[in-house]
């Protein structure tokens, strides 16, 4: 591990959480943190391949036991959009959802470097049921999981769950939407936080990757549709819209938006409001899994051509920026790509606003890639996109 | 249950009995024609054409009628372009199945016919009469056949589109009188539901029947007054006002300890022994030899929020059909007596059928076939087959499909 400080305690060593002054107070690009990023091939998701495969690069990143014994570790899993949801018949797991044989594998590899308690940590869509029973409607098996180690267990994080009261998590360096954000407790009550991500394209954002996933960190009680004005709503109902749109403030017991005057255009504030949470719960491992995913958008309820891939690649950093950039490469992207180059045509890159931010560099000069070679690894979503670009949008069926 | 008539309501603007002619060929064999001498003609020539004849208004023997609602996704009142939503913005689905299962439940021998008519406000198309037959139909009981003022007005002038959608509805009657044998199964059921659904029960009881069938879980009405089995289901559900008497306590307490569920109410007494801590925010949790207890702390007094707590309860582990990419979905499943085979009533009640659903139904049936009212020759479909499951994936259908499991 190159860096032994959290991203909080960096930014803060740094004077870089001077509130409002980022732009005067953020590193230079060529002064900000680096961290190795492992890549590796991996065909399947059977465990005979995918646990020695992560056990390597994990050894390859200096071992898990540095970050993990005795602590309480928790696991940002991506599982957007209702369970109910396929690209076409395919599992959600092939297509848009973290597999839950990744999540299995990293419990195990967790537990198995000293990790006392692992959880698993998502906002499934629009629900307080727990995870278990969100993940059985996508057809998953929760023991699957849970078995993985002997102290693995879910919460789901979309309202105030299991804990007493909302956690305050500040922005080190200010924000550049939200100074701080009201959480499930579990983002707060762990040692080690990890963000494991599935590689796809975004609508939105144009890349979600390890800093994307944590968009679904923010309660729907709190920063969704359903949201109460004065006070947290009991149950999430709907979606972010709040985020996305700025349409209105988030439940007056949580701190409003910096200036309400900025852009309410979802390509400007996703990605900003990425960077604001990556910020306040910085990620102490980044996990993107590609053995299979899907390329034209994050989920299939995204209009176009959505085609189902299998890049077999996984990707592993102990810091979320580098290891974004790597992935960004790995896709066939430049990670030093700018608003109106692919994939950012629409939206503001989310890398750059957090190199800005001082959360890493996005500079492949500047990142050691450890294991496979990014040439010989990538797999060319940019060149679908752009042949995607030019051909016409099929006709979309009811997706339900 | 039986259904052996396949009822309609004649339009009230056709005094001419010349429109018989189109019920030539069909399944349609009972005409509820309205009071009044200048329908005499029509109620002659119906007779001499062999089909029953009753007045409308007038109770007809060996027949429950219920009232019902014109089934479907249900539109806001801004106009038909905005489906008015559940609480959690799940797109609120109207259907009768519920209803038919209670009426067949309280007189068995008695046919259930539903009385829902078309709005006259709303051009009603092929499908939604496709669906509005099939809805009461697939739960065993019969839509009383009304058409809209729009088309029975086209109809009888002639207009090819509304020959169209007559043709579509016959079928569709044609489709279940020529499957009657359905009538016949049994509900496949994770939960049976206990009550009087009278009195101060009703509206708890009829609601959770209701909302239990739109959140998915398909369950077994068992009626408070007759000694029920409670064979094959995870869990039973005691939603009413007053305590249990003595015996239907001792039988679900017996069923508890060997491994079963019960989830009530206050009104359902005292438990044994120290409720589980803090499973549940609405529920204390009690372990009772192998099975469990859930006592809602509060009387339940919202039946949509009981539902749904009832589901993840039970678990959708249980779950005996799961859809994907189908939208506002309904089911109902049921097992033939010899339990040798089963068909799974499939509803979309968006606007038209999805492209690439796919669906799982629980149990041990390893072949499937699908029909459908276009399509009535079963055919076979793509199924991969899953520990205790099979898991269709769908063709491109329309709005109802039944598919037959063995």
């Amino acid at each position: 591990m190159q860096c032994q400080l959290t991203r909080r305690q960096w930014l803060i060593k740094t004077g870089a959480a001077v509130s409002g002054a980022y732009a005067a107070a953020r590193p230079l690009a060529a002064d900000a943190p680096t961290a190795p990023v492992a890549v590796a091939r991996c065909k399947t998701y059977d465990a005979a391949e995918l646990v020695p495969t992560l056990q390597k690069m994990f050894d390859q990143l200096g071992g898990l036991g540095r970050l993990v014994k005795g602590k309480t570790v928790a696991m940002k899993v991506n599982l957007t959009g209702a369970p109910t949801y396929r690209l076409g018949y395919l599992p959600l797991e092939d297509t848009h959802y973290t597999h839950p044989q990744v999540i299995a594998a990293a419990a195990h590899l967790l537990s198995k470097a000293g990790a006392r308690r692992i959880r698993v940590l998502e906002s499934p869509w629009s629900t307080a049921d727990p995870v278990e029973e969100y993940i059985l409607r996508a057809n998953w098996e929760p023991r699957d999981i849970l078995n993985a180690a002997p102290n693995v267990e879910f919460e789901n994080t979309n309202y105030l769950g299991q804990g007493k009261r909302y956690s305050r998590m500040k922005v080190p360096f200010g924000g550049y939407v939200y100074p701080a954000f009201d959480l499930n407790h579990s983002y707060e009550d762990c040692d080690v936080f990890i963000s494991i991500a599935k590689m796809k394209e975004h609508a939105t954002a144009g890349v979600t990757l390890s800093m994307k996933n944590c968009f679904g960190l923010t309660p729907c009680t709190i920063y969704g549709t359903g949201a109460g004005k004065d006070e947290p709503s009991l149950v999430p109902k709907g979606g972010r819209t709040m985020v996305h749109a700025g349409n209105r403030q988030p439940s007056a017991s949580a701190p409003p938006e910096k200036d309400p005057s900025t852009p309410r255009q979802d390509t400007y504030r996703v990605p900003r409001t990425v960077v604001d949470l990556v910020s306040a719960r910085p990620i102490h491992l980044a996990i993107v899994e590609s053995i299979k995913t899907m390329t034209g958008g994050e989920g299939p309820w995204i209009r176009g051509d959505l085609q189902p891939v299998a890049p077999g690649i996984i990707v592993a950093g102990l810091n979320p920026l580098t290891t974004d950039a790597v992935c960004m490469s790995l896709m066939g992207f430049d990670p030093m790509a700018v608003r109106g180059t692919p994939p950012f045509e629409r939206c503001d890159s989310t890398l750059q606003l957090a190199e800005a931010a001082g959360i890493g560099t996005r500079d492949l000069k500047r990142i050691e890639v450890i294991g496979t070679p990014i040439a010989e690894a990538r797999f060319d979503f940019a060149g679908m996109r752009k042949k995607r670009q030019t051909a016409p949008a099929p006709s979309v069926g009811i997706r339900g | 249950m039986t259904a052996q008539w396949t009822p309609m309501r004649w339009p009230s603007t056709w005094k001419d009995p010349a429109p018989l002619g189109r019920l030539k060929g069909t399944a349609i064999d009972y005409l509820i024609v309205d009071q009044g001498d200048e329908f005499n003609a029509v109620r002659a020539r119906a007779r001499q054409q062999g089909l029953y004849v009753a007045e409308a208004g007038s109770a007809v023997a060996g027949v429950t009628t219920i009232k019902g609602e014109w089934p479907g996704v249900r539109m806001s009142r801004g106009g038909p372009a905005q489906a008015a939503s559940g609480p959690t913005g799940v797109p609120w689905v109207d259907s009768n199945g519920w209803a038919v299962r209670l009426a067949a439940a309280r007189q068995p021998q008695s046919a259930v016919w539903v009385d829902a008519l078309p709005s006259d406000n709303l051009r009603i198309t092929a499908n939604a009469y496709m669906l509005a037959i099939a809805d009461s139909a697939a739960h065993g009981g019969r839509w009383v056949i009304a058409l809209d003022q729009n088309l029975a007005g086209e109809l009888a002038d002639g207009k090819p589109e509304s020959a169209n959608t007559w043709k579509q509805i016959a079928a569709t009657a044609g489709f279940f009188a020529a499957h009657r044998s359905w009538d016949q199964y049994q509900p496949a059921a994770a939960a049976g539901v206990i009550s009087d659904f009278t009195g101060p029960n009703e509206f708890q009881g009829q609601e959770m029947l209701n909302l239990l069938a739109r959140a998915g879980l398909h369950y077994r009405i068992l009626r408070k007054d007759a000694a029920a089995s409670f064979d094959g289901l995870r869990a039973v559900i005691y939603v009413d006002s007053d305590a249990p008497k003595p015996e239907l306590r001792k039988h679900v307490t017996a069923f508890v300890q060997s491994g079963g569920m019960l989830i009530t109410g206050p009104a359902w007494g005292a438990v044994e022994g120290p409720a589980k801590p803090a499973e549940h925010p609405r529920f204390a949790i009690h372990g009772m030899g192998k099975g469990r207890i859930a006592i809602a702390h509060a009387a339940p007094d919202d039946p949509y929020e009981m539902a749904n707590d009832a589901v993840v309860l039970i678990s959708h582990r249980y779950d005996l059909v799961r859809f994907w990419n189908g939208g506002a979905t309904g089911s109902y499943y049921a097992v033939s007596p010899d339990r040798k085979q089963a068909v799974a009533h499939l509803f979309f009640y968006a606007n038209r059928g999805p492209d690439s659903a796919a669906v799982r139904i629980a149990g041990p049936y390893r072949s499937v076939k699908i029909a459908t009212v276009d399509q009535p020759e079963v055919k076979a479909v793509n199924v991969e087959l899953q520990k205790d499951a099979v898991e269709v994936h769908l063709p491109q259908v329309p709005q109802y499909v039944a598919l037959e499991l063995t």
